[in-house]
């Protein structure tokens, strides 16, 4: 169980890749009471605003205070549902359009549980981490972005 | 007193500085610090943000104490 651990850091320089996600799949092979995944991945998009196109959000955080948060979310999470582990990766710096920005992994004995703590967490990220996006447009415009 | 003020995200682009120390003389609540800002940068009037105090998020009558890191924080956008 992994439920009771000190503040990890979750900020991952630049986009998730596809390869990063994959090899976090293939680490779990080896746990064998798990019988369903669920996982969530944050992808970039190419909004249009006011003619322009975003290319790129460049991701900020207060570092401190979210992984403080992110801690939180995943006590909160191992005491609201029954899983065996569970992972949640963030972007800080540049992600382009098209690109993982987060990765939310949920594992358990079975799907339900594995789907219903995964929506949470995700919900949860979005409503409490201090991370900022900023949505680079036509190379050196910006606006900043705001969640929906 | 010595207080520690941290900006983020579009904070940052009324102060022109991500961080800054201010010296008060009699503790304050966060609403003097507010209405401290808003005399230092106005165009802050027209921002929503919170405050966290030593990463915890206060409301604004909480009582600043000697070294405490005040972040002003806009609106959160992850994920």
């Amino acid at each position: 169980m992994e439920n009771k651990s000190k503040i990890k850091n979750v900020f991952i320089q630049g986009p998730i890749t596809p390869a990063y996600i994959a090899d976090s799949i293939a680490h779990h092979q080896v746990k064998t009471n798990i019988g369903g995944h669920d996982l969530f991945l944050g992808q970039v998009r190419a909004d249009q605003i006011g003619g322009k196109v975003v290319e790129a959000i460049d991701y900020s955080a207060y570092e401190e205070m979210a992984n403080q948060v992110f801690h939180e979310i995943r006590e909160k999470t191992f005491e609201k549902f029954d899983l065996v582990c569970m992972h949640i990766y963030h972007s800080i710096g540049i992600v382009k359009a098209g690109e993982i920005c987060l990765f939310v992994f949920t594992s358990s004995k079975h799907r339900a549980m594995a789907m219903d703590a995964c929506r949470y967490v995700v919900e949860e990220i979005k409503a409490k981490a201090p991370v900022f996006g900023k949505e680079i447009m036509n190379g050196d415009q910006y606006q900043w972005k705001v969640n929906q | 007193m010595k207080i520690q003020l941290k900006y983020f995200g579009k904070i940052v682009d009324i102060t022109g500085v991500n961080e800054e120390e201010w010296q008060c003389t009699t503790p304050k609540t966060l609403q003097e610090i507010k209405e401290d800002l808003t005399t230092k940068y106005p165009a802050l009037q027209q921002e929503v943000y919170k405050f966290a105090v030593n990463l915890s998020l206060e409301n604004l009558d909480y009582v600043v104490k000697e070294s405490c890191e005040i972040a002003v924080l806009p609106p959160f956008s992850g994920g």
